[in-house]
């Protein structure tokens, strides 16, 4: 079979009539589910496979994948209450009359009740959703038989044998436990904090990347003491920068952070409690404390191992596990894959929904447009958030060299900070942007409050190409923090001082 | 056996939700414009979805109650403050709306034409 198939429309359905089906999507998540409904959309015959395997700690969710169920959704609710508890706070100093502020104090049950219900609605809207469009969701575990042909094991331990024309990989991944004793039995993932049946209490966050960071934040706000294991550094692949930022304020907030720090151990006392021991890999020195909760950040891993690639033929497998794909096609003509399990993409849901939404109008609609995974915003929400599109300052350091590059930065004061006389020493934000001409902006960071919503119209205007030229001739809108972007002025290399002066001028 | 129940406005459905048993079968409410007197609803919605629902309860082997709810008029339902509007428990957005009683499903508006939609919604547990 020819694998240069450019243009040439999938023929659907009975053509040959061989095939059950002309899409068969493993994975009901944000890609698969995208994917799936872009292709009703166009006369396809679609199946969705989705499976939820427990997590270690028994945990199981319905149909929506990651996002839904253990990601962006419930996480976002949490980072909201959490925001919600300090506004509590600042409302006092606004002049409302807050009855016992010390005794306010979260309910873990009824704030884990409220988020479950919503995923649950969301779950069942999804459903409706696919029911709706014709869409045949089987709720099995999916793997490969041959080429065209899918298994999947339902709940009862029955199989569910059928074919399709075309077959997209979209499994996602799921937490990555470390090998060390105690870490299966008694850690949690993200998988279970959301619904966790018990306040979580005194807790060690393993692993500081943006889901530890963003658990330990909205925790220790919430009011759980959190620790924080980073084994290298925050947010690795972030800008560095920007990542100190954010961790300054979370230790400014009370988050205690061992840096250069693994875990050896994790053993249950008598109490329940939980006794952690980890080794700081510079000075070879370890350390121990009692916890009432261990939650394991220490990455995501794709879920291909269960898929029987072999069986396709597929073979375009990384070390880690993860489909390398191009264009969201594997070496097998017409196995494809999107979302978490693709190798070096963005793993974020609208990239996912996106890339899926594509697949599906190149398969069965003439569509032509690839999938642009350069420039992607995104957020990562702890307590003071970081949004940020475009290169790092080191990745455009390391790509055009430091003559090329210009990076222009400020400090500044959220406006409704000064009442409540709120932290504002972590209220930064920088444009990196090629030194010559009108000054191309490569990328934009900010910390600071609602920072995905500062930082998402800028990625369209990046998609622009915009410059520091037009960035500066924008008038801002005024009083806000995203104005801040359009009074940038001061630039690294000058060395000026590039805290504010006052503000409106 | 589904056991039918009929309630007329906002106070008698407040009522009969306290008598509700937990541990009885799957309570489903189904909200519907007010009858005229030639016996059809104000609400074409409404009008259309009764009989496909009445055919899908006809054929229905579940021990479920179905409590058919008479909202109102067009007036009181167009009302922003109408209670069934407001209230936690019903928050309806659109009529006609099947809600199962304590669970988040519901399906709305011309989604209570449709039996694939009818089957989801009565015949799978939680």
């Amino acid at each position: 079979m020819c694998c240069s198939r450019k243009t040439s429309v999938t023929p659907l359905g009975g053509e040959d009539g061989t095939f059950d089906y002309d899409l068969a999507v493993i994975g009901g998540g944000s890609g698969g589910l995208a994917c799936a409904k872009e292709a009703v959309n166009h006369g396809a015959r679609v199946a969705v496979l989705d499976y939820v395997t427990p997590s270690p700690q028994g945990t199981k969710w319905g149909l929506g994948g990651t996002c839904v169920n253990v990601g962006c959704i419930p996480k976002k609710l949490m980072h909201q209450a959490a925001l919600l508890g300090e506004s509590i706070h600042e409302a006092i100093s606004y002049g409302w009359e807050v009855p016992s502020p010390d005794a306010i104090k979260i309910n873990w049950s009824a704030l884990t009740e409220a988020v479950q219900n919503h995923i649950k609605s969301v779950n069942w809207v999804t459903r409706v959703d696919l029911r709706d469009k014709k869409i045949e969701y089987i709720n099995g575990l999916g793997e490969f038989k041959d080429p065209h042909t899918l298994v999947a094991t339902l709940k009862n331990g029955t199989k569910r044998e059928l074919t399709a024309r075309n077959i997209v990989i979209a499994v996602g991944g799921r937490p990555h436990y470390p090998d060390i004793p105690g870490a299966l039995e008694y850690c949690i993932s993200s998988d279970d904090i959301f619904s966790l049946g018990h306040p979580p209490g005194k807790t060690l966050v393993v692993g500081a990347g943006y889901i530890g960071l963003e658990c330990a934040g909205f925790l220790n706000s919430l009011g759980f003491s959190a620790t924080v294991l980073v084994r290298s550094v925050p947010l690795r692949g972030f800008d560095q920068q920007m990542a100190l930022m954010v961790t300054n304020e979370m230790e400014e907030r009370g988050v205690a952070f061992h840096h250069k720090c693994i875990p050896l151990s994790v053993e249950k006392l008598e109490s329940g409690q939980l006794k952690a021991r980890w080794q700081n890999t510079e000075t070879g020195e370890q350390a121990e404390d009692v916890f009432d909760t261990v939650l394991m950040a220490t990455g995501r891993y794709a879920l291909t191992k269960a898929l029987n690639l072999p069986a396709a033929g597929v073979t375009a497998v990384t070390g880690s596990g993860k489909i390398a794909a191009q264009t969201e096609q594997t070496d097998v003509a017409h196995v494809y894959a999107v979302g978490d399990v693709l190798e070096g993409r963005p793993e974020l849901t609208p990239v996912a929904i996106h890339a899926g939404r594509l697949l599906a109008r190149r398969l069965f609609a003439d569509g032509l447009q690839h999938m642009d995974y350069e420039n992607v915003a995104t957020t990562v929400f702890t307590p003071l958030e970081y949004g940020c599109v475009g290169l790092s300052e080191e990745a455009a350091l390391d790509r055009y060299g430091e003559e090329s590059i210009e990076v222009y930065h400020a400090f500044y004061k959220p406006t409704e900070f000064f009442i409540p006389q709120r932290n504002i020493r972590n209220c930064y934000l920088k444009a990196v942007a090629e030194r010559g001409g009108a000054q191309r902006v490569l990328g934009l960071h900010f910390v600071g409050p609602v920072a995905g919503e500062v930082i998402q119209g800028f990625a369209a205007a990046i998609k622009c190409g915009l410059t520091m030229e037009q960035l500066m001739n924008t008038v801002g809108i005024h009083p806000t923090v995203a104005e801040e972007f359009t009074r940038l002025n001061i630039t690294k290399r000058s060395g000026k001082d590039p805290n504010p002066a006052s503000c409106c001028s | 056996m589904i056991s039918f129940v009929n309630i007329e406005g906002f106070d008698e459905f407040a009522k009969y939700t306290e008598s509700i048993d937990q541990k009885g079968p799957p309570v489903l409410f189904y909200f519907s414009g007010s009858k005229l007197p030639d016996g059809r609803s104000w609400c074409p919605d409404c009008v259309e979805a009764e009989p496909i629902i009445k055919a899908f309860l006809d054929e229905l082997k579940k021990n479920v109650i179905f409590v058919y709810v008479d909202v109102g008029d067009r007036e009181y339902w167009k009302d922003k403050a109408c209670p069934f509007r407001t209230d936690s428990r019903t928050k309806l957005m659109v009529i006609p709306t099947i809600i199962k009683w304590k669970g988040v499903q519901r399906l709305e508006g011309s989604q209570c034409t449709k039996r694939e939609l009818l089957q989801m919604l009565f015949e799978e547990d939680d």
